[in-house]
């Protein structure tokens, strides 16, 4: 499970902002597909206990301080680093979690959490074990989330879910599980490629 | 058992609304419920029947998109727990209805003991007030106008046990633990204030009439019956007599009697000028002057019989032939002349001091003048030929008709005493007979009993002239006999027994298809009505329009009831009911020919072997003599 960055500002109890770790900045620099759109992460809510919150990355910015400075340098380029080292490290990559779930040993909740993720928590991925097993709840196949996801107010809030249900659909091949999902899956599709035109 | 809160006031004063999951689905349309108020210091139970169940909560469309997935696991996948769905349901934990309902109902009020009817207290339940389900058992004590009686499994005396509550599980005495609603009516309110039996085509009426005269028959009622059966469906009640449901320790058995249509007489001389002109006038009517042909001829054979004696049709004709030639045919066949016979006093005019054919010259000269004639006066001593020519005409009618049925007898007519008795159910069928002779006959039938009642009731007439019991008639298809905006022979005297039966126990009940071909007065006048699948809109008008105590939302199920299923409203029953019409005793003779398989009959080895024995013209069975080489027999082939 590679660790993608750290939480650095919430807009919201459920929305944060997490800065995507600089290359060299951790052991294993985090690929793009890591924290992409729709990817399914987590964050720890104490070091001390096994709670982690869940959440999805719905949105990504980034962050460029250089921009907007279209001025003429004294120092070309190539010296830069020598004489402002940090400033190369102010560029960034900052990409928007909603947290839907809480977990906790093979305990799993989904929707709106209680507790709050604290400043600096590391973020990392989920991989798809993981994932499958954030979404079985009484060992069945669970999207409680789902009506908390969907009234958030970004505007890509049907295509994240429609790419979220995508994931879950390789994950759970079992008939029942697939007639579920793709039900769901015609429902965002439609509300994300028709009802807009219409 | 609490199956909701009271939201409020529904859409009239006599309405309220509450919600409810329904989870177990108990609450249908039709079915009955209560809340408790206090009514003049005292605790009563408001009885209301639900009449709309409008849904509050229902799945996104998108959640139905599926065939295979169920909407309930779509709303649990999202994380939707349903803590009301009943445990162990199918769906698994927590997966389950999500519905909830507003339940509009109509208040009854509490019933009444002693006014034996519902009291509305005109207090509406308050938001938050428990609305009960009402029990099996407190509801048919309160719905019913005779109590059943749980523990012999039947009705009390003078009750018939129909059916049950369509909204109930289907009633069974013979069950351990029976559950449901038995639905029980009052038989004196039926044969005293008539009953009406309406329904389309296939929706069981016969078989509704079937139970009823059942019910009627058991030593509870031990009734006096008798069914006019113009389509011969009626013939398995005979079965009656051998079932047990139908005696009672050897002090009652029921009988049944079918009358068949060649056993159906009525006397001729029973026949009133109206019933003659009605028979005669079937294909073409009858003209003026040969209705009062007609008129005089009667007036002459029962003038002739000052004794009271039955007249025979050879007197009929001899009447006629003395109007067409002044010659008078007797019984034995004789003409005598005119001259030396005397014409019938009622014929004669008075003021006539003329020859014997005078009397025939007047009957011409008014009967012209009826007809619109413009025949001059003074035509006194010429015979009328138009009025010979119309007697001659009637004559050759009457004959043709009294020839060609054989329910028009000299002699033999119905006893009304060896079809009505206590403990008898009499099936009179009419099947094959013409439409006009058989409304003659129920009507010269229902004469005779109308008077025979009457004298009963007032004491005179000797007691072959008599019933003196109370009856039932039954009359299927009765459109036919009290239809609208027609007269017909039947109508008057059905709307005489119908307004004023209930005096002299007469009581009638119409079976109809058609009620918007049936007489208003007539359907209006039947008290009781059991109303069953209706899916003409005219009829269902004229069903509205007729019954009075059913309201507008219980009457909007015609067109959804299923066979079998009924509603019964009226004064044998509390308050209109949605009932299952029980299961018969007796075999249902109503039953559709069927066709297909008569069909495929046609086609077998055995008819294809009958039919070709048939063909050759040879004898079917083996030959007596000596050769067989001819023969063909079913094996050789």
């Amino acid at each position: 499970m590679p660790v993608i960055g750290r939480i650095v500002k919430s807009n919201s109890h459920t929305d944060y902002v997490c800065q995507v770790f600089a290359p060299r900045e951790t052991e294993h620099d985090p690929e793009p597909q890591d924290y992409a759109f729709g990817r399914f992460v987590k964050a720890p809510i104490d070091p001390a206990d096994d709670r982690t919150a869940v959440g999805i990355v719905y949105d990504t910015i980034l962050l460029n301080p250089e921009y907007g400075s279209l001025g003429p340098r004294l120092n070309p380029p190539s010296e830069q680093a020598t004489l402002a080292p940090d400033y190369l490290v102010e560029k960034a990559t900052a990409v928007g979690i909603i947290i839907v779930g809480l977990q906790e040993g093979d305990t799993v909740e989904h929707g709106v959490i209680s507790l709050s993720l604290p400043v600096d928590a590391e973020v990392s991925s989920l991989d798809d074990d993981d994932t499958r097993r954030f979404h079985l709840v009484d060992e069945r196949l669970a999207l409680g989330y789902l009506p908390s996801l969907i009234s958030h107010t970004s505007p890509l809030v049907t295509e994240l879910g429609l790419t979220v249900i995508r994931q879950l659909l390789s994950l759970f091949p079992e008939p029942g599980d697939q007639r579920l999902l793709r039900t769901l899956a015609a429902h965002f599709s439609w509300q994300a490629r028709v009802t807009p035109l219409g | 058992m609490i199956i909701g809160i009271a939201k409020g006031p529904g859409d009239t004063p006599n309405e309220y609304t509450f919600v409810t999951p329904d989870t177990a689905r108990r609450v249908k349309t039709s079915e009955f419920v209560y809340y408790e108020a206090e009514v003049d210091g005292i605790q009563r139970q408001i009885l209301g029947r639900v009449i709309r169940r409008i849904p509050l909560r229902l799945y996104p469309d998108s959640f139905l998109a599926h065939p295979e997935v169920d909407p309930a696991q779509m709303a649990a996948l999202v994380g939707y727990a349903d803590t009301s769905a009943p445990s162990g349901d199918s769906n698994g934990p927590g997966i389950g209805s999500a519905e909830l309902f507003e339940i509009h109902v109509s208040i009854m009020g509490y019933h009444d003991a002693q006014l034996s009817a519902f009291v509305n207290p005109r207090i509406p339940p308050r938001i938050g007030w428990k609305i009960y389900l009402a029990p099996d058992a407190a509801l048919a004590e309160v719905l019913n106008r005779v109590a059943f009686d749980w523990n012999m499994g039947e009705a009390n005396p003078g009750g018939a046990f129909v059916g049950s509550l369509l909204s109930r599980p289907a009633f069974s005495p013979q069950a351990d633990q029976p559950d449901g609603v038995p639905v029980v009516l009052d038989v004196r309110s039926i044969t005293a204030t008539h009953m009406a039996i309406i329904a389309g085509t296939g929706a069981g009426k016969s078989y509704l009439a079937s139970v009823l005269i059942e019910e009627m028959m058991k030593p509870i009622n031990r009734a006096s019956i008798l069914v006019i059966d113009p389509h011969g469906e009626y013939d398995t009640l005979e079965e009656i007599r051998n079932a047990r449901e139908f005696s009672a320790n050897g002090s009652y058995k029921a009988e049944v009697k079918t009358v068949p249509q060649d056993q159906v007489k009525i006397r001729v001389s029973d026949l009133t000028f109206y019933d003659m002109r009605f028979l005669l006038g079937a294909q073409f009517g009858l003209s003026g002057p040969m209705e009062y042909v007609l008129r005089l001829a009667l007036d002459r054979v029962e003038g002739e019989r000052k004794d009271k004696t039955a007249w025979t049709t050879n007197d009929l004709y001899a009447a006629l032939a003395y109007m067409q030639d002044g010659e008078d045919e007797t019984e034995s066949g004789q003409v005598r002349h005119s001259r030396a016979s005397s014409p019938p006093q009622e014929a004669r005019n008075p003021s006539s001091g003329d020859g014997d054919l005078d009397w025939l010259d007047d009957v011409g000269k008014d009967a012209g003048k009826d007809a619109g004639s413009k025949e001059p006066q003074g035509t006194r001593g010429k015979p009328d030929v138009q009025m010979r020519g119309s007697a001659r005409a009637l004559d050759w009618r009457l004959r043709s008709l009294f020839a060609e049925s054989p329910n028009f007898d000299n002699i033999e007519t119905i006893n009304l005493h060896d079809v009505f008795r206590p403990g008898l159910c009499s099936v009179l069928q009419l099947n094959e007979i013409d439409r006009r002779q058989q409304q003659v006959i129920v009507a010269v039938l229902l004469r005779m009993v109308w008077k025979a009642r009457m004298n009963a009731a007032k004491g005179i007439g000797s007691p072959q002239d008599r019933l003196d019991y109370p009856v039932f008639i039954l009359l299927e298809e009765a459109h036919h006999f009290a239809p609208a905006n027609e007269d017909v022979v039947t109508t008057n005297i059905l709307k005489t027994i119908l307004a004023e039966g209930r005096k002299f126990g007469v009581g009638v009940g119409l079976i109809s298809q058609r009620p918007g071909k049936l007489d208003s007065d007539v359907l209006s006048q039947c008290m009781t009505q059991f109303l069953l699948r209706i899916v003409n809109e005219y009829d269902q008008s004229s069903v509205a329009a007729a019954v009075e105590s059913a309201s507008h939302d219980l009457l909007a199920e015609l067109p959804a009831l299923s066979k079998g299923q009924a509603i019964v409203a009226g004064a044998a029953v509390n308050t209109p009911l949605s009932i299952r019409v029980r299961q018969r005793i007796t075999r249902h003779g109503g039953i559709e020919p069927d066709a297909p398989g008569e069909w495929a009959k046609y086609f077998s080895d055995e008819a294809r072997q009958r039919r070709e024995v048939d063909d050759s013209g040879l004898p079917e069975g083996p030959p007596r003599g000596r050769s067989n080489l001819f023969y063909k027999s079913r094996d050789r082939r």
